[in-house]
């Protein structure tokens, strides 16, 4: 045994040895920064039609906070298509700086503004001499169908585990594209900006065309939780907006190839998305 | 006529093949043998000293040689054998079997080359390196396993990606791009641990070679390269064994007469086992955990009489992972299983119609598999996907005259494809996906001949005639011919249903020029088709990377490669020195786009780029073959560039293993029969690769009651340059180091064992494998590099009975 021991522990120091990381130093390449938006507008909440103007910077930038662009100016157009091409409205709204938060632009509070199903929106972005343009669509409303709680007694942990469930039915055409997210709040029932909304899912309905899907928690939930969930339809280029920002989370290693994430701007970095917000809330309770 | 040259061909075969009915020849043909094991000996050498000509066993261990009616004085040579020379009357046709003496001592005097002490010189292939098994032992190895792929990685014009990756690259081909051979089956995937170790078993192999251009007839299907492994037959004479044991496996290899001289078995096993070791040693919550590989060789054969002897050969290996968390008080604790790997099956049948007419049959089975599956919490997932091969081939040596050999013969093979199935459940409900199996039918006919023009000159021309039909059953998506948007109808193919079909006529030549007696000029121009491609976004291998077949939307691979090459030998054949250079453009090769989902998507083809690709170079080779110090200095001077037009802006860019300069020294000195030293540098130029360039915040969030006590969310988005593949990772350099000790053996000790001390990178250099950002808030970004390999030393004792 004590010569086992012996040979096992000189063959795991040998093993340990293996997989080591070092520095890596090389000259770093040129970069200038970038605009960058990622803007909003949504047909339930007037307070979530938003702007956020950034600039990136070179990736080994010893600043790491948010560089807020303050003197950009933000228009929001409105369309629908009309023969095979979209009809801008004439009257345009100018999103304004959200006083107290640099970088954060959204339509005047005096002119609370919801977007329309069916209906195209363009926000075009300028700063500093640059101007970026996107355009998004608003697709149907996607109703939840319900949601609730399962509670199962776990015998290891000797207690019993809430999951969260819902359920929607999506409409028999190909092509709905869905970001599912839930934000965790007795204060409020959206967040105040959406990044501090958990992003659950995002999916197009290839797999469950026509058909009714549940989502189900995979970890156990806490009780006295409220959950607001949103069922949100979003357009194509906004899905794969989100399918490469998703992919290019994995960046880096010896086996991905680098990813830019497909931004939805002509002459920025971001998204414009249109979102058809469907929404409950439900309070995790014991039973 | 598109194919005149067909023609010209055969015309010229028939002018030269005068010499066959000339006058009234008889033969003398027949098998060469390790006298101690019966093991045919492949590539062993017989000369006839008068005609100043002679013939090389072919990869059988058989040969024919055609003489006016005479007394001839014969030298057959092979890897340090005695050579035997003997003196035949030959009158009639005469069967011989030459069974050759292991040499005791290898001194200067020895020759210690597997071929004729010129042959690199005198032969018309080209691009054509062999390996000696006992020379594969002597090489330092990592924690005491044996690899012959890292050892061909050491040759010129032959690259890898780093430490962790047993993929090879040759003369800019991709990794899919190799033919690997173990006993004429296919190997899809040959390596173990993600790459670390190959499959083979050097215990097991009787002989290795790799074909870098200049492809005969007989092999296709791929671009680039052909590795041919062939396992051992096994002792016909009497029982014995040999093995290892080492830091992380140990292996075991029995070998023996089934019926002395007439039947013979072989079979390998190895397996890792510091999964078994470690588990007294764990804590509770990994016990239970395991990694391990492991794999068996098995052969038998039978001499049904001189003319028909048959053998059957297999090979099955797996990789193993599973990960349990035993402390999880989860409902489902996590669990994660996955086990991968290849089987082959090969049924030979050796027939020999005549003693110049031999053939080799062959019925061949082999498959890649991979599974994972596992679940954590409310979440259960199973995914398996594979590809198996059926298939017959038939080859034919046809030794016309001693100045014509001819090849032909031909194969079927039916793939599988199983690009994956997955259910994947949550709670109540269950997702089943399941993509649709791919068949297709490969086939091939060819005809070869070497022709010994003049004293000098010797062509082999050859043609190969390939075709591809993907069948069904199958049903195919159907998309707008302008918009290219689904249409949702389905085109179904019945079962056997032709749906795609290519071919490809696949002309090849090489020549040699005798300029000297001891050197040559050596030239050849080849077409290569593959019809099979890797879908890998990975630029290496992977245990998940799926094979695909070619079909509407992916169009068969096609390299055109010339080459040429002046060989010399030095001081009586003591030096085998080459310089090579290699020209290479390559058609619809396949890239993705990133972030490409391979998984489970039934239209992959839909999402293929079609490109093109170009590699040239040049490759210095000088080989010390006799002596107490042998050994290789290789060095290439390459490009390799792929252009696809949605990467990269449309311009041309440096695949990863692109490698501008690579070199490999290889030496090894024989003090004396108790101790051997080996040594091995390479140094090679980093690979490519695209840096990051700048970052941005994603998804912003903020939280809280107020703007004075608020708290951000943001994701770091990296983003690269447009350009791919723009910068280079620090070259790469190691060192590694053997020592081999083997006491003096006893004569009644019927036991003999010797240890082998080696140490990898033995400078300890950290050569980066990737480098990865390591962004921290406080500290910034900071570049980092993963070494996989640093300073390792490894023993292992390796014995023989």
């Amino acid at each position: 045994m004590h010569l086992k021991a012996i040979w096992y522990i000189s063959s795991w120091l040998v093993l340990i040895l293996v997989g080591c990381t070092a520095p890596y130093d090389r000259p770093l390449p040129d970069y200038e920064s970038e605009l960058v938006v990622e803007a909003y507008v949504n047909q339930l909440n007037p307070l979530l039609n938003y702007a956020i103007i950034t600039k990136s910077l070179p990736y080994y930038d010893k600043n790491f906070s948010v560089t807020a662009v303050t003197n950009a100016t933000v228009t929001l157009f409105e369309g629908q298509m009309t023969d095979g091409e979209i009809q801008w409205k004439s009257n345009t709204i100018a999103f304004e700086p959200v006083s107290g938060i640099e970088g954060i632009f959204a339509p005047p509070i005096s002119h609370p503004f919801l977007a329309t199903v069916g209906h195209y929106y363009k926000l075009v972005v300028q700063s500093e001499g640059q101007t970026a343009t996107s355009i998004s669509y608003l697709p149907n409303v996607v109703p939840i169908d319900s949601i609730w709680v399962d509670n199962i007694f776990n015998p290891k942990a000797d207690s019993t585990e809430p999951f969260l469930h819902f359920t929607f039915t999506d409409p028999g055409d190909f092509g709905n594209y869905y970001m599912v997210s839930d934000y965790r709040s007795s204060r409020s029932n959206f967040p105040f900006l959406w990044g501090a909304a958990d992003r659950i899912a995002v999916t197009d309905d290839a797999l469950f065309n026509g058909q009714t899907f549940a989502y189900g928690s995979i970890f156990p939930d806490d009780y006295n939780d409220t959950v607001n969930m949103y069922l949100i339809s979003i357009d194509q280029q906004t899905f794969n907006y989100w399918q490469s920002y998703d992919a290019a989370q994995n960046n880096g290693g010896p086996f991905s190839q680098p990813i830019n994430v497909k931004g939805t701007f002509d002459h920025a970095r971001g998204v414009f998305q249109a979102m058809a917000i469907a929404y409950k809330k439900i309070i995790i309770q014991k039973p | 006529m598109k194919y005149n040259g067909a023609l010209l061909f055969f015309v010229f075969n028939l002018l030269l093949a005068h010499d066959a009915f000339a006058q009234k020849k008889v033969s003398i043909s027949g098998y060469v043998k390790d006298a101690s094991t019966g093991e045919d000996l492949v590539g062993a050498n017989i000369y006839v000293e008068e005609l100043k000509t002679g013939v090389a066993t072919n990869v059988y261990g058989f040969f024919s040689l055609q003489l006016l009616p005479g007394t001839y004085h014969l030298q057959i040579t092979f890897l340090g054998y005695n050579t035997i020379e003997e003196t035949l009357e030959l009158k009639v046709n005469t069967t011989r079997t030459f069974q050759m003496q292991l040499a005791d001592i290898q001194t200067d005097e020895v020759v210690i080359t597997a071929e004729r002490s010129d042959k690199n010189v005198q032969s018309t292939e080209m691009s054509k390196i062999e390996i000696q098994v006992e020379q594969l032992r002597e090489i330092p190895v990592l924690f005491g396993e044996t690899d012959i792929i890292k050892t061909i990685q050491l040759l010129p014009g032959i690259q890898s990606t780093g430490d962790g990756n047993s993929g090879f690259y040759v003369r800019g081909g991709g990794p899919d791009q190799n033919l690997i051979l173990l006993d004429e089956a296919v190997v899809y995937n040959a390596s173990h641990l993600f790459g670390f170790f190959s499959v083979f078993n050097a215990d097991a192999i009787k002989n290795v070679s790799i074909l870098k251009g200049g492809m005969p007839a007989n092999y296709g299907g791929r671009l680039s390269s052909v590795l041919n492994i062939q396992l051992n037959d096994g002792n016909s004479k009497e029982l014995h064994g040999k093995g290892g044991v080492g830091i992380i496996s140990s292996r075991l290899y029995l070998e023996g007469p089934l019926k002395k001289d007439k039947s013979s078995f072989m079979i390998a096993g190895r397996r890792t086992y510091a999964d078994v070791l470690a588990q007294p040693f764990l804590n509770d919550r990994v016990r239970g955990n395991r990694y391990y590989f492991y794999d068996l060789n098995a052969k038998v054969n039978y001499i049904l009489n001189p003319n028909n002897r048959l053998y059957l050969s297999g090979y099955f290996g797996r990789d193993v992972f599973s990960f349990k968390d035993n402390t999880s008080k989860s409902l489902n604790p996590p669990t994660f299983n996955s086990d991968w790997g290849n089987s082959t099956v090969t049924l030979r049948w050796n027939h020999l119609f005549s003693d110049r007419l031999f053939s080799n049959n062959s019925f061949i089975y082999n498959d890649y598999k991979f599974t994972f599956g596992g679940g954590i919490s409310q979440l259960n997932f199973k995914f398996h996907s594979a590809i198996k091969d059926l298939g017959v081939k038939s080859d034919f040596d046809y030794f016309l005259s001693n100045k014509v050999k001819l090849k032909f013969g031909g194969l079927a093979t039916h793939h599988t494809f199983n690009p994956g199935a997955a259910s994947v459940g949550l709670s109540d409900q269950e997702i089943k996906l399941t993509s649709q199996n791919r068949l297709a039918i490969e086939l091939a006919a060819y005809l070869s001949s070497e022709v010994e023009v003049s004293d000098r000159l010797n062509i082999t021309m050859g043609l190969r005639y390939s075709a591809f039909d993907a069948i069904g059953p199958y049903k195919e998506a159907v998309y707008d011919a302008i918009t290219g948007a689904p249409t949702f109808d389905t085109l179904r193919y019945s079962k056997w249903q032709s749906m795609h079909w290519y071919h490809a006529w696949e002309p090849r030549l090489a020549f040699r020029y005798l300029t000297s007696p001891n050197s040559s000029i050596k030239g050849s121009l080849t077409k290569n088709a593959q019809y099979l491609h890797l879908a890998s976004i990975s630029g290496g291998t992977l245990p998940t990377d799926l094979w695909l077949p070619s079909s509407k939307y992916i169009k068969p691979q096609i390299a055109y490669q010339a080459a040429l090459g002046y060989f010399r030998n030095l001081r009586d054949n003591k030096y085998e020195s080459s310089v090579e250079v290699f020209y290479k453009p390559l058609k619809n090769q396949i890239d993705f786009m990133p972030g490409t989902n391979l998984f489970l998507a039934d239209e992959i083809d839909r999402n293929v780029l079609i490109g093109k690709g170009l590699a040239y170079g040049l490759e210095l080779f000088i080989k010390k073959v006799k002596g107490k110090l042998t050994g290789w200095i290789g060095y290439t001077l390459s490009k390799t560039t792929r252009t696809n037009p949605p990467l990269n802006n449309g311009n041309p860019y440096f695949p990863r293993y692109d490698r501008r300069h690579d070199v490999s020294v290889l030496a090894t000195y024989h003090l004396n029969n108790k101790w051997k030293f080996s040594a091995v540098w390479v140094f090679a130029t980093g690979i490519a690769y695209t840096p990051t360039v700048g970052r941005y915040f994603g998804n912003i969030g903020i939280e809280g009651i107020n703007a004075q006590n608020i708290m951000p969310f943001f994701d770091v988005i990296t983003i690269y340059p447009n350009e791919y593949n723009t910068a280079r990772l620090k070259p790469y350099e190691r060192f590694d180091i053997s020592v081999i000790y083997k006491p003096e053996p006893k004569k009644e000790k019927w036991w003999n064992g010797e240890w082998n001390l080696s140490v990898f990178n033995a400078f300890n250099r950290k050569n980066p494998y990737f480098i990865y950002n390591d962004t921290d808030v406080e500290a910034g970004v900071n570049e980092r590099k993963m070494v996989y390999f640093p300073i390792l030393p490894s023993v292992s004792y390796n014995f023989k009975f």
